[in-house]
């Protein structure tokens, strides 16, 4: 990322890069598109004693231009069986949307995102079928999410 | 319909309804005047629209309303300032934002409650001022589409599967509102506020602490320069806290909020702490977090909780109560703060999540790390919330490091 100096972005973001490269967050990494240093390549690992263990999950990560002041937006790319997340791959999480602060980070948004992961909150769903697959039989849907996990996210 | 009110043709030109000038002596199309035009019968009822109103009354609506509906949102990008769809005249599409047009459809269902409301009568709606009206009294809008049969009316020609109504009318909403991130939150800070919050210098104290940084630009503070302080003591640089206090009132730490220009927000506020009933331990609990952020809860007590400085989740809180027990499918729309304003034509709406009729109502937000979690900040009192605490956690430990 030796461009990345040069480049006019805000020095925030600029700060942000460089540490989410040289200390990357546990299970999550994040890099910029070499074309768009507002764009980012993220994989998340799937927690540990979740429907998603041993999971690798693609998103994407786009700082607008008014970050931080508004939220990044970020997308699944990989198929994943939750909740809170539909079939195009966005998420259902209140700090994406209303409760988006300044004080929050790339870093901050992936680790919530992956904790979303461990504690999937079928009460306040985006996929209204996965919900209620997730409310009426669970362990049926954490099977499906497993599956779902194995067939899509095997780490390709 | 014929013969009776006024009639309206299909134009199988413009492919679109039209409403010929003088209809009894010679049927052309206004608009382009050709004279393929086919009259339309009275429209077969196929689907239902019902609003909930707070009080919990459902209003049923003939199926051609809903039709119109659907109409004027699937025309909502060909506009013309001729364009009309059914007999609206004031259906003007073309350059209008598409979420006011959505909400321009919206008035047409939300005030055709009135007995035998008739399209054209649709007109006198505000949207704005109709969804005000449903905001003031904490409510919300639902539309409920019962799984109807038979050939939508001719306002809707083709499938009713071709047009998007319950999750993907939601999502077209959200994505239309997500357009413009600032829709969301809290609103502006009052300026008087903001140019009176006291400027600090950075003191030997300051540097070592959690308030050796600016929580917004990420940056340590030098030991003598300046810093503005918000009434919960957390500091940021003035140029960075006052875009955004610009757009929102609240601490980006904490949430604590700052005043707000705007009165019914504030109002609103206030009635929804007043009627918070003082027999509830856990949302007295989580009314008591100073920031009133990450507040969450199931049904009522979101927005009884809240502590007047989050209004939508009042409104959700609401909503959730209201009409349930229904069949069909259920379209909670959240109405964010900026329908209080009057004709605030950049109004848009966000929408809840859709609920099952028969379903459980609770509505727990995935808080999963509201900054007052995920930003080190001892005095938080953090609230037992079951599982949204575990999801916090790691979060919040993370940034510490």
């Amino acid at each position: 990322m030796a461009s990345i100096a040069n480049s006019n972005l805000p020095r925030r973001i600029i700060k942000e890069t460089q540490r989410l490269l040289s200390e990357p967050a546990p299970g999550i990494s994040a890099s910029p598109s070499e074309d768009n240093l507002r764009y980012f390549n993220v994989m998340i690992l799937g927690p540990t004693q979740s429907p998603y263990e041993g999971g690798v999950f693609k998103l994407e990560l786009f700082l607008p231009e008014e970050y931080p002041m508004a939220a990044p937006k970020v997308r699944f790319l990989t198929k994943i069986y939750h909740p809170n997340i539909d079939k195009l791959g966005r998420i259902c999480l209140d700090i994406l949307k209303d409760k988006w602060s300044p004080a929050l980070q790339i870093r901050t948004v992936l680790l919530s995102i992956q904790a979303l992961l461990s504690v999937p909150n079928p009460d306040d769903p985006l996929d209204e079928n996965i919900a209620k697959h997730w409310k009426t039989n669970e362990a049926e849907a954490v099977a499906t999410a497993k599956e779902w996990t194995r067939m899509y996210a095997s780490g390709a | 319909m014929a013969g009776e009110g006024n009639p309206s043709f299909w134009c199988y030109q413009c492919n679109r309804a039209v409403l010929p000038a003088d209809a009894e002596m010679d049927v052309k199309c206004p608009i382009c005047d050709g004279e393929f035009l086919e009259e339309m019968e009275s429209p077969v009822p196929t689907h239902t629209v019902q609003t909930a109103a707070p009080s919990g009354q459902t209003v049923n609506v003939a199926g051609d309303e809903a039709a119109a509906v659907a109409g004027r949102i699937a025309y909502s990008e060909e506009g013309s300032a001729q364009s009309r769809i059914g007999t609206r005249p004031e259906s003007v599409a073309g350059n209008t934002p598409a979420i006011f047009q959505l909400l321009q459809a919206l008035s047409g269902v939300l005030g055709g409650q009135g007995a035998g409301s008739q399209i054209p009568q649709a007109g006198l709606f505000n949207p704005t001022i109709v969804l005000q009206n449903y905001v003031g009294e904490g409510g919300n809008v639902q539309i409920v589409f019962d799984s109807g049969t038979g050939v939508g009316p001719r306002l809707m020609p083709g499938n009713i599967g071709d047009y998007s109504f319950g999750a993907e009318l939601q999502q077209l909403i959200q994505q239309i509102s997500e357009n413009d991130p600032n829709r969301y939150g809290t609103p502006p800070a009052a300026k008087s506020a903001v140019e009176s919050l006291p400027t600090i210098h950075i003191s030997e104290e300051h540097l070592g602490t959690d308030y050796a940084q600016c929580a917004v630009c990420k940056d340590e503070f030098d030991l003598g320069s300046e810093a503005r302080e918000m009434p919960c003591k957390h500091i940021y640089h003035a140029e960075c806290i006052f875009p955004w206090l610009a757009e929102h009132s609240s601490c980006p730490v904490c949430r604590h909020e700052l005043p707000t220009d705007d009165a019914e927000y504030n109002q609103t506020g206030v009635q929804q702490n007043s009627t918070a009933p003082a027999s509830e331990p856990t949302a007295r609990a989580e009314g008591a977090d100073p920031g009133g952020g990450g507040v969450t809860g199931t049904g009522f007590r979101i927005g009884e909780a809240s502590s007047g400085s989050d209004l939508n989740a009042a409104i959700r809180g609401a909503a959730q109560v209201g009409g349930r027990g229904g069949i069909g499918r259920r379209v909670s729309f959240q109405l964010p703060w900026p329908f209080r304003l009057n004709n605030t034509a950049s109004a848009s709406a966000t929408t809840q999540s859709e609920t099952f009729g028969s379903g459980d109502v609770s509505h727990l937000d995935t808080q999963t790390g509201s900054p007052s979690e995920l930003v080190p900040d001892s005095h938080i009192s953090r609230t037992a919330r079951g599982s949204g605490d575990e999801v916090a956690e790691e979060p919040r430990h993370e940034n510490l490091g």
